[in-house]
């Protein structure tokens, strides 16, 4: 039989080279991952053995062995050429068909390697890393089981800052918008702005390229991404584009976005459309120059308010120092810290008297010649002028894009606003537990409003501050920063770790490195000492989740400082508490 | 008892020879009681004798397993340790040793594993331990015990995030009808020694005669 004798020639051609291969050359470091895969490729008929070049053959017989070897090329052969070619000798034992029946898929074979491996990493973490502090206490996060606060007893701080509509816009009304179709001078302006739809709202977006790079704000995806912060996941939203229809724009059916950039300070975010048919995107791009008394326009969909809504306006200021919190909190509470010794000038925006509203977030500014000003984000809240808009200058746009990423540059647990951008600040508290004369703690407690219109406590955030930076006598709550970029410039209270616990049951802890910067959050669930997601922030100031390979404590001992686990508990008490599991950074025994 | 079982052996060469009898005498009688090897039957359908002075820890791995397997990437993953059952852990303090066994049931994973696997699954398996360790040097060898035939890999090596403990470590993996099983001797040693105990311990499989769980000749063939 023919397939038979060439399997025979070629299970020979390789066991002849496993014998020239001397039994002590171990072959060069290189990934078994690969050669698995290549093993897995030449079973599955993907390659032949023509395809593999001597010195991988070499490695994967040294490696795993000629039977492997010939197991991988024969199955293939067996498999494509029937039954009736099993059934000879031209494998060396007699039980070789029924190993081939039975041969491990490629996966099957990883998900039995990582079993193994996961057995023998836990096993030997448990027992033999590191070396075990003598006083360690394994101490998990909890929400507690009574209401810890009352929310009538602490001033709101810092309600959301633009909450995103929760109804679509009125696709109907968009016809009443435009003339005859043919005169729609406006329709490519339409085409190249998208709605971006997140589960309990939508904003707008706004197409920079052709190959799909949308902007919009982060206030529009910081809930999504903050529960994408959660699980280490990528943040995935729906957008929705137009197109006409007998010259009316119209939705198309949701198509998926993945966050790929975030900068919360100016409140934009960068999404990649998920290639589809590979049709380019209208876009619009940048202007030169944005000039005050210039005509623009806004484009956007409104809270029960047309879709993809053109409107005109008039530039009135382009070069507006907007000052985070403080402008901010304007519009959205009304109240305002000042503190002159914290720098919060972060963002320059243009404003126009463009009418916005809930559902214009993300949507373009532009001239008349349909080029990039700005991106539109909010409007006062209690403004006297008439109407004002506020949109994101350009070059906090270009500086945005310039190089765009090439990975998603994920989001983290956001501790100041405890992962919930919904949630109002309540008045944050400072405390000195140990009487010190100094600050050891910042706690801020957050509320959503229950079905009632009454706040309700959902989550705490207590900042810990080892080191006695900051006197009790100082006004501490003008210098703590807000917001996510509250890890990047702290202003003047320094803290070691945050501990974030909410009602939900999620609970983070996040520790600050030798600059004070956060630069790892732990995620995990209530009264769980260990984390299922770790975020580390890499040189750059960019941030990755992984899920740890070994068990790693919410509260770590090596990070906090055994010294420092007494008053961190003497701190935290009513949120920490100790857990009788082991631990394995502990000896069991 | 076993630290002092030690420090008494080491002391007994230096005793005069009519108070070494006393001693020893008087000490058996205090050891003998809690010396005795633990014999651990499997429903996989082995035995194997941990050595007296190994302290069971098996509830303690079960818990650190179920954690592990929450936060074990992909679904898939999680749903492979989910699988893993610790069968034997033993775990002694002075010189550190471990111990282990663990089973990964077909009916679990949802496919069977037949002896040819098993040496790609050990490839996979060292490539897997990189992420904990760094490896200096691996060895690895095929075996029989009666019918069963092992593929067995040592390990030295040392954590990643902490050179200062070297590692050795030895796996060895053999197929019972129902599943995948794997015995784990771990040391912070760099001393082939270390794993010693764990390698002579006897071992009964299915039915057949008891034999010390890795022969001499373990790591001499390639093949079976």
């Amino acid at each position: 039989m023919a397939t038979s004798s060439e399997d025979r020639e070629r299970a020979r051609r390789i066991r002849l080279r496993a014998q020239e291969l001397a039994p002590s050359e171990k072959p060069r470091d290189h990934d078994a991952a690969d050669d698995l895969q290549l093993l897995a490729a030449l079973a599955d008929g993907v390659l032949s053995l023509n395809d593999v070049d001597e010195e991988t053959l070499d490695r994967c017989i040294q490696t795993f062995g000629p039977d492997s070897v010939v197991d991988a090329v024969l199955q293939h052969h067996q498999e494509s050429s029937g039954p009736q070619a099993s059934n000879g000798d031209a494998v060396r034992s007699s039980d070789r068909p029924a190993k081939r029946r039975s041969r491990l898929s490629r996966w099957g074979m990883w998900g039995f390697a990582w079993a193994a491996s996961a057995a023998a990493i836990v096993i030997t973490a448990v027992f033999l890393w590191p070396p075990h502090p003598v006083h360690q206490v394994n101490l998990a996060l909890q929400w507690p089981s009574n209401s810890p606060f009352d929310p009538s007893a602490f001033q709101k701080w810092l309600s959301p800052k633009n909450r995103i509509p929760t109804q679509l816009p009125n696709f109907n009304r968009s016809v009443e918008t435009l003339g005859p179709a043919e005169e729609d001078r406006f329709r490519p302006w339409r085409l190249a702005t998208a709605i971006v739809r997140l589960d309990d709202g939508w904003g707008s977006g706004t197409f920079i390229s052709a190959d799909g790079w949308l902007l919009t704000n982060y206030h529009v995806v910081a809930e999504a991404a903050q529960e994408a912060a959660i699980s280490g996941k990528p943040t995935v939203v729906d957008v929705i584009l137009a197109h006409i229809v007998e010259g009316h724009p119209k939705p198309q059916p949701p198509v998926k976005a993945t966050l790929y950039r975030a900068d919360p300070v100016h409140d934009l975010a960068l999404l990649k459309l998920e290639p589809t048919n590979g049709k380019p995107t209208p876009f619009f791009p940048f202007a030169a120059l944005a000039r005050a008394g210039e005509d623009c326009f806004v484009v956007g969909s409104q809270n029960n308010g047309p879709a993809w809504w053109v409107r005109g306006c008039n530039l009135q200021r382009p070069q507006f120092a907007f000052e985070y919190p403080d402008d901010l909190s304007q519009f959205a509470t009304g109240l305002a810290s000042a503190g002159d010794s914290v720098d919060r000038v972060r963002t320059t925006v243009i404003v126009t008297d463009a009418r916005i509203s809930g559902g214009d977030s993300g949507g373009p500014l532009l001239n008349p010649k349909g080029e990039l000003l700005g991106l539109t984000f909010a409007t006062p809240q209690n403004s006297t002028q008439g109407s004002v808009g506020w949109h994101i200058a350009l070059q906090h746009l270009r500086s945005f894009t310039s190089v765009l990423p090439k990975q998603a540059e994920s989001v983290p647990f956001d501790p100041w606003t405890a992962g919930m951008p919904e949630a109002t600040m309540l008045e944050p508290e400072a405390t000195d537990s140990a009487h010190s004369g100094y600050i050891d703690a910042l706690r801020y407690r957050y509320v959503l409003s229950d079905d009632g219109g009454n706040p309700r406590p959902v989550a705490m955030t207590t900042f810990i501050d080892f080191g006695k930076h900051l006197s009790s006598a100082v006004q501490v709550l003008d210098r703590v920063p807000r917001g996510l970029w509250g890890m990047e410039t702290r202003g003047q209270f320094r803290f070691d770790v945050f501990l974030s616990t909410r009602a939900d049951g999620v609970t983070a802890v996040g520790y600050t490195n030798a600059q004070g910067i956060v630069d790892e959050i732990r995620i995990g669930q209530s009264q769980q000492i260990w984390a299922n997601v770790v975020w580390n922030r890499d040189d750059h100031g960019i941030w990755h989740a992984t899920k740890p390979t070994s068990s790693k404590p919410l509260v770590d001992p090596l990070k906090v400082g055994k010294n420092n686990m007494d008053r961190l508990q003497a701190i935290a008490g009513f949120i920490v508490s100790p857990v009788a599991q082991t631990n394995p950074n502990s000896n069991p025994h | 008892m076993a630290n002092l079982m030690r420090i008494a052996s080491s002391m007994l060469p230096t005793m005069n020879s009519q108070y070494r009898w006393l001693f020893t005498l008087v000490f058996l009688g205090c050891a003998i009681p809690v010396m005795q090897s633990q014999t651990k039957t499997s429903r996989f359908g082995f035995s194997y004798t941990l050595p007296a002075d190994f302290a069971d820890s098996v509830s303690d791995l079960k818990q650190e397993i179920q954690n592990f397997s929450q936060s074990s990437g992909s679904d898939e993953m999680q749903r492979s340790v989910r699988c893993i059952q610790i069968l034997l852990a033993g775990f002694r303090s002075n010189p550190k040793a471990i111990i282990s066994a663990f089973a990964i049931p077909f009916d679990c994973m949802g496919q069977r594993v037949v002896n040819a696997d098993l040496p790609a699954l050990t490839a996979a398996f060292i490539n897997m331990q990189t992420q904990l360790m760094d490896i200096s040097e691996s060895t690895d060898g095929a075996y029989s015990l009666g019918t069963h035939k092992f593929w067995i890999v040592r390990i030295k090596g040392a954590f990643k995030d902490n050179h200062s403990i070297a590692i050795t470590e030895a796996v060895t993996c053999a197929l019972v009808r129902q599943a995948v099983v794997c015995w784990m001797g771990s040391a912070p040693s760099i001393d082939d020694g270390a794993l010693q105990t764990f390698e002579s311990l006897p071992v009964t499989f299915e039915g057949e005669d008891s034999r010390p769980l890795v022969p001499a000749t373990a790591f001499q063939h390639k093949s079976w």
